[in-house]
């Protein structure tokens, strides 16, 4: 039988983004203005010079894409915390919200950044983290206790970062790291976008 | 609970935060230091900055109007039990003369019922996306539309979803006592 007797019918339907994405903010100097920013910081699409779906799902109201942006920037781009231990961080949580977009997304990021395959995988599917190194699992068992049930997180979780040598900055930095792993899995799974 | 972080009430020797918290105070988040969510984030102003830009952003502006933001706000934190932040938008809806039947239908009634309908709707769609934002069906969002609300307006409430467990995840996780209460 040839492909073409696959029941179309099955096949699953494909949710298109919600809310319109402009991709050339001509016109629109707020819109530009983020854009060139954006870029800049490397949250390229699929698409040369046009933004990820996520930033692209936010173009029609620049006020709110502005202060989202700002969270990524202040407390995923920036901070103290190494970007590989905030991407695994951020693709566990994503993991555990069974957030598509976000996960493809961090595991692209983590390759890039030349994390080897098994500590990848370990934080997609082995929820005892085993190939991780112990400090970076501590931390992204607590970032994940804080995405799941922040009320949830008692001092001995506190402590035990502490343990590992972790100052009180560097724990809200993964605890805010977390939140916004949530608002970010959040806006993606509402929005509907597609993986870029 | 053990003080998870230190709260700064002085800024004397250090600009970067005294210029953030004079524009918190400004905005009416304090009267003499910010709130506790804020000064519990002292020890690392370039976090403060990011997270008062998006409180800034997404609740101080827009298009929604101030008391239906601030209901999201109760309403979220009431079923996430957060009690700082239940604590602080009651406090708010008072003092925006939102009638008291309202605030404890938002707090305490699931079906709402003292909420006019165009709000209760709001709310609903709102505590979806904060509960389980993949449960979300684009039967929720005609509802929405239906009602008048633009694309972009749709749009602010659901990030005020996502907002309201932001703030809550972080008065929780740090543990800040209820404003004017001390330290338990």
């Amino acid at each position: 039988m040839s492909s073409s007797s696959r029941p179309l019918f099955l096949a699953k339907e494909k949710l298109m983004s919600r809310f319109k994405q402009t991709k050339d903010p001509r016109g629109n100097t707020a819109l530009e203005a983020l854009y060139k920013e954006i870029l800049e910081a490397g949250a390229e699409g699929s698409e040369p010079g046009v933004p990820n779906n996520l930033v692209t799902s936010l173009s029609e109201r620049p006020d709110l894409l502005a202060p989202t942006w700002e969270l990524f920037k202040g407390v995923v781009v920036g901070g103290v915390v190494p970007s590989t231990v905030k991407e695994m961080i951020l693709m566990a949580i994503a993991m555990q919200n069974d957030c598509q977009y976000c996960s493809v997304a961090h595991t692209r990021a983590l390759e890039a950044m030349g994390v080897p395959t098994e500590v990848i995988q370990s934080c997609t599917s082995d929820p005892e983290l085993a190939q991780v190194p112990p400090l970076q699992r501590a931390m992204i068992k607590f970032g994940l206790k804080t995405a799941r049930d922040p009320k949830s997180v008692t001092d001995d979780d506190f402590q035990t970062l502490r343990d590992h040598g972790l100052s009180d900055g560097e724990i809200m930095e993964v605890t805010m790291l977390a939140a916004a792993g949530n608002f970010l899995d959040t806006w993606a799974h509402v929005s509907g976008i597609q993986v870029d | 609970m053990a003080k998870r972080f230190r709260r700064i009430d002085r800024t004397e020797n250090n600009p970067e935060l005294g210029s953030l918290y004079a524009e918190m105070i400004e905005s009416g988040l304090g009267e003499r230091v910010p709130l506790n969510w804020f000064t519990a984030q002292a020890e690392r102003p370039d976090i403060l900055a990011a997270t008062w830009k998006l409180v800034k952003g997404v609740l101080l502006q827009g298009q929604l109007p101030p008391t239906v933001k601030q209901m999201i706000l109760l309403k979220i934190s009431t079923h996430n039990q957060c009690r700082y932040c239940a604590a602080l938008y009651t406090s708010a809806l008072e003092a925006m003369g939102v009638p008291k039947e309202i605030i404890d239908s938002v707090t305490e009634d699931l079906s709402l019922a003292k909420v006019p309908p165009p709000q209760r709707a709001i709310l609903e769609f709102a505590m979806k996306v904060a509960r389980e934002p993949s449960s979300v069906t684009d039967e929720d969002f005609r509802r929405l539309r239906e009602l008048g609300l633009s694309e972009g307006e749709t749009m602010e409430v659901a990030m005020m979803g996502a907002f309201a467990n932001f703030i809550n995840t972080w008065a929780d996780v740090s543990g800040i006592p209820v404003e004017g209460e001390a330290e338990s």
